[in-house]
């Protein structure tokens, strides 16, 4: 059962890093990123057969691949990005972790623009029709 | 299946740490006691950093980033 797995890390980990907050603030920062990981690690084992099925949808419906992947990707760089950016705040760093989560957007950003350009370009050859 | 034990590791880790770095400052020998927190966070930032380059994979080869 994963979820009961997820709750109990969950717990275990705000147990531990809390017993070591008043003496070794930094390793309750490493409880708490290794708990992080832990937790996410679990929840991507299910993930994986939910991708492998959409991209099945996406074969079915006859969309290009390359949509599909870039949607994929976009959603990994957004989970690396937030999940990096919660650890540099719990650093205390919050300057740090806006910065990621800006780069991250900008990585985004550049592989979204390939695509609104074809869509663009769609548009001008159904212009051109008329 | 991950499992509890490196939550337990590093948190046992810290608490072992804390009570010979308490010992080695009550026998007046504080840089000592620094080296050995010092070796601690080390210990504790290898098993962090090997996990976060799980983690950083598993997202890469489920997303196929690259």
């Amino acid at each position: 059962m994963v979820l009961i797995q997820i709750i109990g890390f969950g717990f275990v980990t705000a147990l531990a890093a809390l017993l070591l907050k008043s003496t070794k603030p930094e390793l309750s920062l490493a409880v708490t990123i290794v708990g992080g990981i832990l937790i996410l690690l679990s929840a991507f084992e299910l993930l994986e057969d939910s991708l492998s099925i959409l991209k099945k949808i996406a074969e079915i419906s006859s969309l290009s691949s390359v949509l599909i992947k870039t949607l994929i990707k976009i959603v990994g760089i957004g989970y690396i990005t937030e999940f990096s950016a919660g650890i540099l705040q719990d650093f205390g760093s919050n300057s740090v972790a806006d910065k990621v989560v800006f780069g991250g957007k900008i990585i985004i950003f550049t592989l979204t623009l390939p695509i609104v350009e074809k869509l663009l370009e769609l548009v001008l050859s159904f212009l051109s029709l008329l | 299946m991950m499992d509890f034990s490196i939550i337990f590791k590093i948190a046992g880790l810290g608490i072992l740490i804390t009570v010979v770095c308490q010992v080695l400052k009550k026998s007046d020998r504080d840089d000592i006691a620094t080296l050995v927190s010092l070796i601690g966070v080390v210990l504790a930032l290898t098993v962090v950093i090997s996990l976060v380059g799980d983690l950083f994979t598993a997202v890469k080869s489920i997303f196929e980033l690259y």
